[in-house]
């Protein structure tokens, strides 16, 4: 297994692709920060009306702090299905295909989005200085990132080895992303009754993401108006202070066993027989579903 | 076949499907039989006041054969907060201790959780009654009068809380017999609720002398110095019936300060201002008018709050709440964090992107991959300094605003009072460390620019040094501390020296006393910024410029701080508003009490109620004091030291606060020195009138009240604003001079009048 991973690994960050993806990370995250940088020295931030304003400096680290989340985790979700396809590509997908094999190019493409993740890092180490965040909070951020990063990286590969057609498959992956976003995004402003639409927009990335964040929002001040508006799109009526993450951290683990597991099955040839493979998986999610309910008080407080 | 393919998932199965039994198996575990008890007494019989602390004495036994760490709280009926002692019970052991709960609104019962070893053992609900401040009067050793007069009767001396917050929600104390001395800690409590606006009543029966001694001597108004038979007048008057048999009572001489009712030789009672509020000291057993049918009224008209001040809405709160009130405008005025300097990081962050960029389109151009080792390496590097950099550079999390007053009490105690306001960006637990034991309370004010202030919910731990906050982020949070400590020992004294009255002010605390003050009504004498050890000493100005404005005390202070160049008004600084409003808290003044003064102001820097938070702060610490006036001998007062007494209800205050609106053809006002100075004997006076309206006083006559003729005598003027009294002896009597305006006085408008006095304080 660490061999194959090993040689799937070193095909892999000779693409093209991989350069590019970690360079536009890294400009993204660039632009990100001169981005804010430049709002921060708007002259309507520092304008009369805000020079009351408690804890200016806190309200900018805190939007510093959702642009930068934001920026990554968005990279690490549209690269995926794209390094998802690079993967395949000098090695193009065979009839059928072992399970070890499967999970190699899982792990590279999880290896390389953690890249990118701590590549980005650095750009972090500028939160404390604004005295905005504690560790807790942003820990939860990053954690948020990281899992959409997994399950960016299983559902990528999901959808390749169901389709076997890589335009197809990258059509699909996107399309289903973007309509994924838009009906999250619809239910949240829609009003509709919880828990029901608490679990849809739960399963949004950016709304996890944001419910880690959104809860300590300043509530008056030039950078709230940036940040509540931003909660329109991803909250919708919900509340912010909902710790919706929690609901999406618990889920994403399932979603990931089963991505992994349906490509599991998908990739072996008709007709599929009981396998190692299914076992391990099933014992997995088996475990996983005994940690959930175990710990179900954590995770069930979002729906409260 | 198939069950040996999954026998790894069926052993799965089964090892999920035992602990799930397990789980439901697990039973929440009976709580033991309670080894701790309690015992609860309310001293006013379950009768609490909005905006007051409802005092509860706690007892406590320990049943078991091991110590135990018990906790007694206490919370209003569907209140967020409680509050809470926590002490440790030795095996067998008893211990009694009070617990203060503040009332913020009116609320139907109390429920008091008892904690032993972190597990509730106790859990009981006391129902309460609402009563107006105004009616509550409790007495200690027997009910002077019947009916609805007072709330509880019949107190122990053990009955009385041990600290000042516990008596908040009385207007008057009526102390008449004891059965045991007070601890010293009851005394320091009714020293701090006397002089923070209530009225003490003492008794003059066989206990009276016994009474006494276990005052604090700052309370004692007078000394017995054998019997008499006293004067009756003042008890028909307020009685309103006749009091036929001689009243036999105690011979007191007043103390300096206090006054006597009736005649000076035989007085039945004794008033001595206290701070804001009075000592009243009878000279007469309260049995003695057992039968008289003025009693109820009587004791109706003597019993009367001394010190009761109006909300907006027309409620009537202590004097305490009446004062956190004043500081609400100021509240919200935290100081400001400035954006951080994150230039130099933004060009770090710049140089890294564009160095990686580099790194990995070099390395892919030079060997066709990514050198993923060399840039996690290079990313955890920089991450690492770049947290160092900025940890070590963070601006302050949270911004606090902490203004006390400090108000001497005698020459040890003072009253410390702490309002403190909290913004954090970000959840935060804070721990204020305060110089004495404070009980916290939480305070949720509206400020006038509509922030809110919301109190933090939670448990509050009492006669604590540590106050653990937990701050919500981005809500302003608030709360007011108040402790009972050593007066920090910066002392001004006024003598009596060569004719005039001389300022004495001595620094000797371990911390810098700015811009100190003596003031006196509207006349401020500034003594500059004392440093420790230093003194000062001058002589009270001669031509103090009255004001006629209606400007505050603090402003008065702020604009002389202003003009003397002590404080620069910047942009945005609330530095000004922020002093003249705990000034102005500090020496509020009541319409129904006249107290001018003297005061020495001086603020305290650095703060030695509480120590520094690791944050940036706003700190302001205000030390008020009374000054004492000593000396005897040939006495010149200055212009301004008689002032108009504004109390009586007969006279119609002017808008500015200073004078009095004349209207029809007489008007008569009362000219007082400060207490201390009552037994001032006159030689001379000058009385200055300054009319708000320019008009004809051709027609206006001033007549004088002679005290010893009891007749109104006529003042030649030839001068309004230089009116001298010669021979003046017999107008001033305790300190007070009555002057009758007769005329057209309609034209007047204000009048305001001051005067000043040549004469001898024996």
């Amino acid at each position: 297994m660490r061999r194959e991973v090993g040689m799937v690994w070193q095909r892999f960050i000779r693409q093209r692709l991989v350069a590019r993806f970690l360079i536009g990370t890294v400009l993204a995250m660039l632009l990100a920060v001169q981005g804010v940088a430049q709002l921060a020295n708007l002259a309507d931030l520092t304008a009369s009306p805000f020079l009351d304003t408690p804890l200016l400096g806190a309200q900018l680290g805190r939007l510093f702090a959702v642009v930068f989340c934001l920026v990554l985790q968005g990279c690490l979700m549209i690269a995926a299905p794209l390094l998802a396809m690079g993967i395949y590509t000098d090695d193009p997908l065979p009839a059928h295909m072992s399970p070890t094999r499967l999970l190699a190019r899982l792990l590279a493409i999880w290896g390389l989005l953690l890249t990118a993740g701590m590549v980005s890092a650095p750009f972090f180490s500028i939160l404390p200085l604004f005295g905005s965040l504690t560790l807790l909070e942003i820990g939860w951020a990053l954690a948020v990132v990281l899992i959409t990063a997994l399950v960016s990286g299983a559902y990528s590969i999901c959808c390749i080895t169901l389709l076997r057609n890589l335009p197809s498959a990258l059509v699909a992956a996107y399309g289903f992303l973007f309509l994924w976003e838009v009906i999250t995004v619809l239910v949240a402003t829609a009003r509709l009754s919880p828990p029901a639409s608490i679990i849809i927009v739960a399963f949004n990335p950016f709304t996890s993401l944001l419910a880690t964040l959104a809860p300590a929002f300043p509530p008056t001040g030039p950078i709230a108006a940036y940040l509540d508006t931003l909660l329109q799109f991803t909250h919708g009526t919900i509340d912010p202070a909902l710790p919706l993450y929690r609901l999406y951290v618990a889920g994403s683990g399932l979603l990931i066993l089963l991505f992994i597991g349906i490509a599991g099955v998908a990739v072996r040839p008709r007709p599929r027989r009981w396998h190692r493979f299914d076992t391990l998986m099933s014992s997995l999610g088996v475990l996983y579903l005994i940690g959930l309910w175990l710990g179900r008080e954590w995770w069930l407080i979002a729906l409260s | 076949m198939i069950v040996r393919r999954l026998r790894v998932l069926l052993l799965i199965i089964c090892f999920a499907l035992i602990c799930l039994s397990m789980q439901g198996a697990s039973l929440p575990v009976a709580m033991a039989q309670p080894a701790v008890t309690f015992e609860l007494f309310t001293p006013f019989d379950g009768q609490y006041v909005v905006n007051a602390w409802l005092p509860l004495r706690v007892t406590l036994r320990n049943q078991a054969s091991v110590a135990v760490t018990v906790t007694i709280a206490a919370n209003p009926a569907d209140e967020p907060v409680q509050y809470e002692r926590t002490v440790r019970l030795a095996a067998g052991a008893q211990q009694q201790l009070w617990l203060y709960t503040f009332i913020s609104r009116p609320v139907r019962s109390i429920v008091i959780t008892l904690i032993a070893d972190a597990v509730v053992v106790a859990r009981q609900e006391f129902p309460l009654l609402l009563r107006p401040l105004e009616q509550m009067r409790v007495a200690l050793g027997g009910a002077p009068a019947g009916g609805d007069v007072f709330a509880a009767t019949n107190l122990r001396g053990a009955d009385l809380p041990d600290h000042l917050l516990g008596l908040s929600s009385l207007s008057v104390l009526v102390l008449l017999d004891l059965d045991a001395p007070f601890s010293s800690a009851q005394q320091t409590a009714l020293l701090a609720w006397v002089y923070s606006g209530g009225h003490l009543i003492i008794g003059g029966g066989p206990a009276a002398i016994a009474v006494q001694t276990v005052l604090p001597p700052s309370l004692r108004a007078a000394t017995i110095t054998g019997a008499t038979v006293l004067d009756r007048q003042p008890l028909v008057a307020r009685g309103g019936a006749d009091l036929s048999q001689p009243l036999l009572g105690l011979q007191l001489q007043p103390v300096v300060g206090a006054l006597p009712a009736g005649s000076t030789t035989t007085p039945p009672w004794i008033e001595f201002p206290v701070g804001r509020g009075r000592v009243t000291q009878l000279a007469f057993d309260p049995t003695a008018l057992a039968v008289w049918p003025g009693r109820e009224s009587f004791w109706q008209k003597l019993t009367q709050p001394v010190a009761l001040a109006f909300r907006s809405d027309g409620t009537r709160v202590p004097f305490a709440s009446y004062q956190a009130d004043m500081l609400t405008p100021i509240l919200d005025a935290l100081p400001q964090i400035a954006i951080p300097a994150f230039t130099q990081s933004l060009t770090a962050l710049t140089w890294y992107a564009l160095a990686l960029i580099a790194l990995i389109g070099g390395f892919w151009r030079w060997r066709r991959f990514v050198p993923v080792a060399v840039l996690v390496s290079g990313a955890v590097i920089s991450s690492v300094v770049g947290l160092w950099w900025t940890t070590t550079n963070a601006t302050p999390a949270y911004s606090v605003l902490r203004l006390t007053l400090i108000e001497a009490l005698d020459d040890q105690q003072a009253q410390m009072q702490t309002a403190m306001v909290l913004l954090s960006a970000m959840p935060r637990t804070e721990t204020v460390t305060f110089s004495n034991p404070v009980i916290v309370r939480p305070l949720t004010v509206t400020t006038d620019g509509g922030r809110e202030i919301v109190g933090p919910s939670g448990a509050w731990s009492q006669l604590t040094t540590q106050v653990t906050i937990a701050l919500a982020p981005w809500q302003i949070q608030g709360l007011l501390a108040t402790a009972v400590g050593p007066v920090p020992p910066v002392r001004a004294t006024m003598i009596v020296d060569q004719g005039w009255l001389r300022v004495d002010v001595q620094n000797d605390s371990q911390v810098n006393a700015r811009d100190v003050f003596v003031v006196y009504g509207d006349q401020l004498f500034s003594f500059g910024t004392l440093r420790p050890g230093a003194r000062s000493v001058g002589r009270w100005p001669l031509n103090p410029t009255p004001t006629l404005t209606g400007t505050s005390l603090g402003q008065l202070v702020v604009n002389d701080l202003r003009v003397n160049g002590w404080l620069i008004d910047r942009p945005g600084d609330p530095t000004a508003r922020i002093r003249s409003t705990l000034i102005d808290a500090a020496i509020a003044t009541l319409p129904q009490r006249y107290d001018p003064g003297p005061y020495m102001i001086a603020w305290l820097d650095p703060d030695p109620a509480t120590t520094r938070l690791a944050t940036i702060e706003r700190v302001e610490t205000l030390l008020v004091t009374r000054p004492p006036i000593r000396g005897q001998g040939e006495l010149n007062l200055p212009m301004g030291w008689l002032r108009l007494d504004l109390t009586d209800s007969a006279l119609v205050s002017c808008l500015n606060g200073q004078g009095v609106q004349a209207s029809g053809d007489v008007v008569e006002m009362r000219l007082r020195l400060p207490a201390a100075l009552s037994a001032l004997q006159a030689r001379t006076m000058q009385v200055r009138l300054t009319l708000s309206e320019q008009s004809n006083t051709d027609s206006l006559t001033i007549r004088a009240h002679n005290w010893t003729t009891d007749e109104w005598d006529l003042i030649p003027v030839s001068n309004l604003s230089n009116i001298t009294i010669p021979n003046a002896e017999p107008y001033l009597h305790a300190g007070t001079l009555r002057l009758q305006l007769r005329g057209e006085l309609d034209q007047l408008g204000c009048v305001v009048v001051i005067g000043s006095v040549q004469g001898v304080l024996p």
